[in-house]
């Protein structure tokens, strides 16, 4: 049938694929050495495959990780076509989760300043926060960039997923991050599940197109979260 | 003698992701003729919306109806007026579409786009994503595009207005001109898209349209009816196989020159100023 189109390939524009960028705010304090760092390094594995294994996803996809202690920035975002691979986490320091999210969040503004001048469409932000335990860093930026996150929630400009990783985790400092949606309790070192749930969602929002309502797979969060 | 100036033609396919999820086609296109105004028009119901199907095809009718019925009134109006008029006439619409379902009207969300040539003025009207071109014709017979009104989505990817959204007056553009208003240029041609092929025809990071749209226009003028139509098919079909998941929607309204009645009385206005 396109043999009868009245133009070329060449006659169309190649549009940059919209993207979903994702933040994934890590904690890799040193109560995380051992298992759960090795864990927590094969679900961001996990993540990259899944993603890398999905059409459209990987295009769209761009994943910037952050991890604390110390706050540091180990992967800025980028497509999985132009970074296959993960970054490899190791585990050390304090939680200074209120630096990491400022750092994750100032990464991502940069970021939406670069679609934005180069005309790449882009879906509503994710950041997702997993810790162990309690922020210990300063306490002025924890406070502050509570405020930036809930008041970015509230206007839609970004959907956070807050997770609780064994049952040092702070709740309710996550809670506070995530107004509207509780935060979860990971199963165990279940995090190859949760990132395995994780990429099936990236993949539905790089498929909605306006006015879709992209819906969370409730019944696959309990493969991971404890509810 | 024919007296056919404007030619029209339009079409509608399916995406892909809908094709899978065996959704139907949420894209609609219409056009008219009547009270001496060309129309064409085209809407796109909302991915969300269960029947944004009957939403889009009752917003696309409408639009011809509107522009038809009420051309000179609409020109008359200042734009917030239009808007208004424009905006609550269409809600009307959906709104007994929807009771006619025994739905809710958000369940019929829609986007908007219709252009009308009345002689030598023109009305073009834009809710939501999607865009409007023009196709301009140069006093050295080369022709260019522009566009007209561009997508109108909100800060994220898969947002947009539809004629059923809260405030969508404040939304809704409304353009009036004349088809020489860009002397020595005139437009001879315009392109309604839905955001479907938009992903192969417009570029946001320039605000252009894709050449292709010229070819598109000069087809339209060229082939007969029917033939226009498979080879417009046979396009959104090979957009929406190569650039898009979404459904794909055209309609095209293009001059085909002065008829021979207008051209002689050109002549005799000449030759007595002469």
């Amino acid at each position: 049938m396109n043999e009868l189109a009245l133009v070329e390939m060449e006659d169309l524009f190649e549009n940059p694929t919209p993207r979903v960028p994702v933040a994934l705010c890590l904690d890799c304090s040193g109560s995380m050495m051992g298992e759960p760092i090795r864990e927590l390094n094969e679900g961001v594995k996990t993540f990259y495959q899944a993603i890398n294994d999905d059409e459209i996803a990987r295009f769209s996809a761009e994943i910037c990780i952050v991890t604390f202690g110390p706050a540091s920035l180990e992967a800025d975002f980028a497509t999985l076509d132009t970074r296959p691979q993960p970054p490899v986490l190791t585990a050390s320091g304090n939680t200074p989760m209120g630096e990491a999210v400022q750092l994750a969040l100032d990464s991502l503004e940069e970021r939406k300043a670069a679609y934005r001048a180069s005309g790449v469409d882009y879906y509503q932000p994710w950041l997702v926060l997993m810790t162990d335990g309690k922020p210990n860093g300063n306490n002025f930026v924890l406070q502050q960039q509570i405020t930036r996150v809930a008041d970015m929630v509230e206007r839609k400009k970004l959907t956070v997923f807050p997770i609780g990783i064994g049952s040092d985790a702070d709740m309710n400092v996550l809670a506070k991050f995530s107004p509207g949606r509780s935060p979860l309790r990971l199963q165990g070192l279940k995090f190859s599940d949760f990132f395995s749930w994780l990429s099936k969602s990236v993949s539905r929002v790089s498929q909605s197109t306006p006015g879709d309502k992209v819906t969370l797979d409730v019944d696959g969060i309990r493969g991971w979260a404890e509810l | 003698m024919k007296r056919v100036i404007w030619k029209r033609a339009c079409f509608a396919v399916q995406g892909r992701s809908h094709l899978s999820d065996q959704t139907p086609c949420q894209d609609s296109v219409a056009t008219a003729y009547r009270r001496n105004v060309n129309v064409i028009a085209l809407s796109d119901g909302a991915g969300s919306a269960s029947l944004s199907h009957f939403g889009s095809k009752e917003c696309a009718q409408t639009l011809c109806n509107v522009l038809c019925r009420r051309f000179d009134e609409i020109w008359r109006m200042n734009n917030i007026d239009a808007k208004l008029s424009v905006t609550q006439e269409l809600c009307r619409q959906v709104e007994d579409k929807a009771h006619d379902l025994n739905s809710i009207t958000t369940d019929l969300a829609a986007t908007a786009l219709a252009v009308g040539v009345k002689r030598n003025r023109y009305i073009a009207i834009h809710l939501g994503d999607g865009a409007i071109g023009i196709e301009l014709t140069n006093s050295d017979s080369t022709t260019e595009l522009k566009t007209l009104s561009s997508p109108d989505n909100g800060e994220h990817s898969n947002e947009t207005y539809f004629i059923t959204s809260n405030r969508a007056a404040e939304h809704v553009r409304i353009y009036t001109g004349t088809l020489d208003e860009q002397r020595p240029a005139v437009i001879t041609g315009f392109i309604l898209m839905s955001d479907g092929p938009e992903a192969a025809l417009y570029r946001k990071a320039d605000n252009q349209l894709a050449p292709a749209c010229l070819k598109l226009l000069k087809s339209s003028r060229e082939l007969n009816r029917r033939d226009m139509q498979t080879g417009l098919r046979a396009t959104l079909e090979l957009i929406a196989n190569t650039k898009t998941f979404d459904d794909c929607s055209i309609a095209l309204l293009s001059h085909t020159g002065e008829s021979k009645r207008t051209q002689k009385r050109k002549r005799s206005k000449c030759q007595r100023q002469s």
